[in-house]
């Protein structure tokens, strides 16, 4: 994709369409049908209308359950950053205590183990899930047509509760936009033109996401296919929400995750400028992939040489910044390379986040840019 | 102590690094080679900026890779480094003499940094090139900017 088009797909109300498109995919499409007079055709709304009240209640059962499932698996993996704010205070303390090589090396190897324990664990599980899946439908062609018809079914349900909740918000707000808007919504000429330029950034976004390592390592054509399906419906979405939600509350605004940034070399200039502004005196430990996935951990994957190859190549590097002063734990950030380096970051305070997401993004825009290597 | 750039950046990354308090001894390096550094470079009495601050960013450079090389925490911890103000001092303080030898110190640098940069962008995208280049000698985005208006 050239770059001109890959800015367009970041801007903004690129991304804002993405985050819509199920509900105007299927709001244009219903329209359109109306405008065509294809809902008339009887088998179509026979069938449709037999089920639909199944379907419905079937979709809010699959949302429920999938909402539970993000909820706690968001809960767990934020955890980690509690577990590791916690801890620290007690390391450091003892550490300046009695500084001395001896004890440095044991405070360094402490905070590696809760670095392990605390987030490398759970990215192995959930890699090691990820991965399992499709290997065992591969091998279990039964299992497989079975779960591809579950598939089709929950796929199904979902869209008719997608159309439901579009149905709604185009009786409240349709007449809004229609009344307001100079567009002539009755031309089909229109309605065609919207839903083409709206799915044209939807799935350009899912084509760049596709792209990701992780759908080549462990992902299938199948799961691709799946994953382009489940565009028409609402669940990402919802899923989306929850998961932002469950940071959200616990963090509020200290929190941000999936920062474009730039090399580590420049990512601790970063750090020491804001932990030198905020903070004062200071302490800056930096693990990369080595030491957060050591060979003992790598070896329980054993099968999964795919989940392996990936973490190699995300080279994975965790930075713990602490206050001397107050012996507190006051910056966690996480950094996966993948196509572009992506960081999480947790700081003391929502002013410090703001100042190092800022900075990442001038630097990523302002440098990056004029070499064409954004 | 002589300083082998080769030596210095061909050296395996650590694998934890721990910044004491780094900033500021980073900034009073900044200040030293700009305030007491750059005016006895007798070769670069001249009035063109960007060739200084290229020559500056080439000395921070040098002394955050000696200070590197010279922090590790000892036999008994592989891979790991402490890095503290003292390390910045040592390699601050054992820069050589004279504009001459400083001038090629520099000069040994920018050849080196110059074909790090030209191997990686044979092996690597544009973006990671940069970003490897950067780690490799110790330079943040901007000062590479400086360094390099357009990629070679």
């Amino acid at each position: 994709m050239s770059n001109l088009f890959l800015e367009f797909l970041h801007w903004t109300p690129s991304r804002a369409i993405r985050a819509l498109y199920p509900l105007l995919f299927w709001i244009i499409f219903l329209r359109l049908i109306q405008q065509m007079g294809i809902s008339s055709i009887p088998i179509f709304s026979g069938l449709l209308s037999y089920f639909w009240f199944v379907l419905e209640i079937l979709a809010l059962v699959i949302v429920a359950f999938y909402c539970l499932l993000v909820l706690i698996f968001s809960i767990w993996t934020s955890n980690s950053y509690v577990t590791i704010q916690n801890n620290i205070p007690g390391f450091l303390k003892a550490f300046l205590k009695n500084p001395s090589p001896g004890t440095e090396a044991t405070f360094k190897a402490e905070v590696r183990d809760l670095l392990i324990a605390a987030r490398s664990t759970v990215t192995l599980i959930f890699l090691g899930l990820a991965s399992s899946i499709p290997t065992h439908l591969s091998r279990h062609r039964k299992t497989a047509i079975l779960s591809q018809i579950a598939f089709l079914v929950q796929l199904l349900a979902l869209a008719v509760l997608t159309v439901v909740v579009s149905n709604y918000l185009s009786a409240q707000f349709g007449p809004l936009v229609v009344n307001t808007a100079w567009y002539d919504f009755s031309s089909p000429v229109i309605s065609i033109t919207l839903l083409a330029a709206f799915s044209i950034v939807d799935f350009g976004i899912e084509i760049e996401e596709v792209r990701n390592p992780i759908w080549k390592k462990v992902g299938t054509s199948t799961l691709r296919v799946d994953n382009f399906l489940f565009e028409f419906t609402l669940l990402d979405r919802v899923m989306e929400i929850v998961d932002y939600s469950v940071w959200k509350i616990r963090f509020g605004n200290d929190f941000a995750s999936n920062i474009e940034c730039p090399d580590n070399r420049t990512l601790t200039k970063i750090f020491g400028r804001a932990l030198n502004n905020h903070i004062g005196p200071s302490l800056l430990f930096s693990y990369r992939y080595e030491e957060l996935f050591p060979q003992k951990l790598l070896k329980g994957l054993a099968k999964f040489t795919k989940v392996r190859e990936l973490i190699r190549f995300y080279s994975p590097v965790s930075y713990v910044g602490m206050d001397k002063d107050r012996k507190s734990c006051v910056l966690i950030a996480t950094i996966y390379k993948s196509r572009d380096r992506r960081m999480s970051l947790w700081t003391g305070s929502t002013a410090m986040t703001r100042n190092i997401v800022t900075a990442c993004t001038n630097y990523d825009r302002d440098v990056l840019g004029m070499y064409g290597a954004r | 102590m002589s300083i082998e750039i080769e030596k210095l950046v061909s050296q395996p990354e650590p694998t934890i690094v721990i910044y004491d308090d780094t900033f500021d001894a980073e900034d009073e390096v900044s200040r030293y080679v700009h305030d007491d550094l750059l005016p006895t470079l007798g070769l670069l009495a001249t009035d063109d900026e960007l060739a200084k601050e290229k020559v500056a960013i080439a000395l921070q450079s040098i002394v955050f890779l000696v200070a590197e090389s010279i922090s590790g925490l000892g036999p008994e911890v592989k891979d790991a480094l402490h890095l503290q103000k003292e390390h910045f001092q040592f390699a601050r303080a054992h820069l050589p003499e004279g504009g001459v030898a400083l001038f090629h110190l520099v000069k040994d640098w920018q050849v080196s940094l110059r074909e790090y940069l030209a191997s990686q962008l044979k092996i690597n995208s544009r973006r990671e090139a940069i970003f490897n280049t950067c780690e490799r000698f110790k330079i943040d985005l901007v000062e590479f900017s400086k360094l390099f208006p357009k990629l070679p």
